[in-house]
């Protein structure tokens, strides 16, 4: 793709399946090659449509189980970015048909051991130990067989929510709105919503863990 | 002791430790997820983590519901509103694959905004640094907040105050209503002079004064008189005097300094936290004063003083309202370029105000009935105050065509302040509430978007979705003046969406979004952002709107703006951008 495309309206635009990584052809059309880092280049890959779509639904799940190990939300943003470039220059090696989730976890664990080789020990926050137990809990808690089921108990318990708290999700989390915006729409103060929007969380979390403990019962 | 036994005593005095640390551990996981935490936050929790296998459960429950909620909205699963809503006949991809989409020209949209000479040196170094993969709004965001000069809402160039009115200023000033203003020295000779700070702080300067503006939430009077109002959201305003601290705890307050320092504060309204500051600028001493209370302040003298007997100050007066100019000319103008709609406010009539076109959809005005100075027309246009209950004008769906071929919204707005708000939107008729916007028209400012305070914000978005992922932004790169008329003009000319500002382009980009198969009438909807919540009210005034099935041409719109002859009156800043 032409990074001319930006900058020209009228041009046709090719079907999306085609693109390049877009991050790359934005830098590109931006004129910033001679920036790039080697990961930048060697990211410029021809990518499938379909590939694109799982790595984007991929995201939250990728970001939380790197929030989980490091504890440090802008440290996990990194290491995803790091992780999203991994899987886009390893695109060919994927096999539809297999597992995405656990060829994504796979490249995210080593990922993440990359990082904590790249800092010092002072500065990583989860300490072997901790982070070796963190892990082996989240894997047992839950087991990439068991998300359907927790899917379904999550929409059950949003569906049962009061419509204000419905609402509220849907601003944060549809709209991504961040808690000073909305705190400044529905004129309360951050720390309000911030509460708001946790109670609201425990709330769910207490939901689901109960339809699943019953499930597992039943 | 036995290594098990002792294991087991660590164990419980750990498990009694993490006993009397749930609610921090449970403030520490929700900081986590909505904000990143502090050094020494991240220190607490590890030590809390380390302590109990009970911790390490709900810390990982915690983010792995965290997630799961962002999997659900922006993963692109199903969720509350698409399940509600979202045309059920399309495959999940049709709706992903314009969403990647959007928000991969959303975010070339953003970088091409952050092209400006205060931004472009900053480029580089992110380019440098890390590209931006998979093009996020959280990644942008976080990128924003590790490369400040991204983020304009930070950037001093862009003005954190802005002046919106002036009177009696002497011959030559080049202070003018409407100019921005950076933080720096504001020296006044004579007269009066408002400023409006982006956070929401109302500064009146009474002239000779000379004022030092340090943030959108900090100033010291140096000398001279000021009167303060501050709104709930500009909550802890700050205006310093020679040796001392006014914090406005949401009142109205007149400060005033004299030639050696001395300074008096007085309450007018509601109440301010004085405090006497020593020579490093920390609080010696402090006292509330109330409402119709005078203190002197002598820093030499390290005291404050009631002053007991006084004529108290009136309240500032709220800015005065001005009607749009609007003659027979410039609705004839309007008239011949055929729009499909065209409100004047010109008359109520049993809560309806009718459109110009024949055959075109009235809006119905709604608001509450303990309420209804929210919503008025008043000398031929449209008033709006904030209201603890919704209240909005909407018609009918009943404008066709829109989706499917070229379209022009044109409105004239004057907003009493730049607090984010919704003025305009249209929706298709099966979202509910009005949710699902296909083009939404708001006032920006304190958004978690990267643009400048005080900008219009122009979001058209196909298909009509909730979802922030979905369609494209375009940002104006200035600040609308508070109580100005501002010609604002949205055109999607099928491959290009465009912005005009007081007559002038000023944003244009390529139209990347999904082209629409087949039309659905939409309605319109003006005042606020929904049907059903009072969220993103608009206060201020409205006129002259009107919507067109085609693009109108740059002249068309400048001749528009050229119509309305403001001279320099009042009620005119004519330079947004």
């Amino acid at each position: 793709m032409s990074p001319d495309r930006l900058r020209d309206p009228t041009a046709p635009w090719p079907v999306l399946l085609t693109v390049r990584l877009q991050p790359c052809f934005l830098a590109s059309a931006l004129g910033f090659h001679s920036h790039m880092t080697r990961y930048d280049r060697d990211a410029e890959i021809p990518i499938s449509g379909d590939l694109l779509i799982r790595v984007t639904e991929a995201q939250p799940r990728l970001l939380g189980y790197l929030v989980k190990r490091l504890g440090d939300l802008d440290a996990a943003r990194d290491v995803l970015q790091d992780v999203n470039l991994v899987i886009c220059r390893r695109a060919s090696e994927f096999q539809v048909g297999t597992n995405f989730m656990a060829w994504a976890f796979t490249i995210a664990k080593f990922e993440l051991m990359a990082y904590r080789k790249r800092m010092s020990r002072e500065r990583l926050l989860f300490h072997s130990d901790l982070l070796a137990s963190l892990d082996r809990m989240d894997e047992a808690l839950f087991p990439e067989d068991g998300s359907g089921n927790r899917e379904e108990a999550l929409q059950t318990c949003l569906d049962r929510l009061s419509q204000s708290n419905q609402e509220l999700l849907t601003r944060r989390y549809a709209e991504s709105l961040s808690v000073k915006s909305l705190a400044a729409e529905m004129s309360k103060t951050a720390n309000a919503v911030s509460l708001n929007l946790h109670r609201i969380r425990e709330q769910l979390m207490q939901c689901v863990e109960n339809r699943l403990s019953r499930a597992s019962h039943a | 002791m036995p290594n098990s036994d002792r294991d087991s005593s660590n164990s419980r005095e750990s498990d009694l430790r993490i006993a009397n640390q749930p609610e921090r551990l449970a403030t520490l996981v929700a900081t986590l997820v909505e904000q990143g935490l502090t050094q020494s936050d991240r220190t607490e929790l590890a030590r809390i983590l380390e302590s109990s296998d009970e911790a390490k459960c709900y810390y990982l429950h915690y983010i792995q519901l965290h997630s799961e909620l962002e999997s659900q909205w922006n993963g692109g699963r199903t969720h509350l509103t698409s399940r509600r809503k979202v045309q059920a006949s399309k495959p999940l991809s049709s709706y992903i694959m314009p969403a990647l989409f959007t928000a991969i020209v959303a975010t070339a949209a953003v970088l091409f905004v952050m092209l400006n000479p205060f931004a472009r040196d900053h480029l580089h170094e992110v380019a440098a640094d890390k590209a931006v993969i998979m093009p996020h709004r959280q990644d942008t965001q976080a990128l924003a907040s590790k490369h400040n000069a991204f983020d304009h809402r930070e950037d001093s160039t862009a003005g954190v105050a802005i002046v919106v009115h002036t009177q009696g200023l002497e011959p030559g000033s080049n202070i003018r209503v409407g100019q921005r203003l950076a933080p720096g020295w504001f020296e006044l000779l004579t007269g009066t002079v408002r400023l409006h700070f982006v956070n929401g702080a109302t500064v009146a300067l009474e002239g000779p004064a000379v004022l030092k503006i340090k943030s959108a939430m900090l100033a010291t009077l140096h000398s001279g008189s000021a009167t303060t109002r501050v709104t709930d959201r500009a909550k802890g305003f700050v205006l310093n005097s020679p040796g001392a601290a006014v914090v406005d705890l949401g009142t109205e307050f007149r400060l005033m300094v004299d030639s050696v320092g001395g300074s008096i504060v007085e309450v007018i309204d509601g109440e301010v936290e004085l405090s006497l500051l020593g020579d490093d600028g920390t609080t010696l001493t402090s006292r509330q004063v109330m409402e119709k209370q005078k203190v002197a302040i002598s820093p030499s003298e390290m005291k404050l003083t009631e002053i007991e007997s006084f004529e108290p100050t009136e309240r500032m007066d709220p800015p005065a309202d001005h009607a749009l100019p609007i003659d027979l000319d410039y609705v004839s103008r309007v008239e011949s370029k055929h729009p499909i709609a065209y409100w004047r406010f010109e008359k109520l009539d049993k809560d309806i105000v009718s459109n110009e076109i024949e055959g075109a959809p009235a809006l119905r005005m709604q608001r509450g009935e303990a309420d209804p100075d929210s919503l008025r027309l008043i000398d031929g246009y449209l008033r709006l105050r904030r209201s603890e209950t919704p209240r909005y004008l909407v018609t009918k769906p009943l404008l066709s065509g829109l989706m499917t071929s070229q379209h022009t919204v044109e409105a004239w707005i004057a907003p009493d302040d730049l607090r984010h708000a919704s003025y305009l939107s249209l929706f298709p008729d099966w979202s509910q509430f009005g949710y699902q916007q296909f083009l939404l028209l708001e006032v920006a400012t304190d958004t978690s978007w990267v643009h400048l305070p005080g900008s219009i914000r122009f979001l058209c978005r196909y298909p009509p979705a909730r979802s922030s992922a979905l369609g494209l932004n375009l940002f104006s790169a200035g600040m609308v003046t508070p109580g100005q008329w501002h010609h604002v003009v949205t055109r999607s000319s099928g491959s290009t969406l465009s912005l005009f500002v007081d007559g002038a382009l000023v944003r244009e980009i390529p139209n990347r979004q999904e082209q629409a198969e087949r039309d659905e009438p939409l309605r319109c909807l003006i005042g606020q952002l929904t049907l059903n919540q009072n969220w993103r009210q608009f206060a201020g005034m409205i006129d002259e709107v009107a919507i067109y099935r085609r693009a109108l041409t740059d002249e068309e719109i400048l001749e528009h703006y050229n119509a309305v002859s403001f001279a320099s009156g009042p009620g005119w800043a004519g330079e947004h951008r």
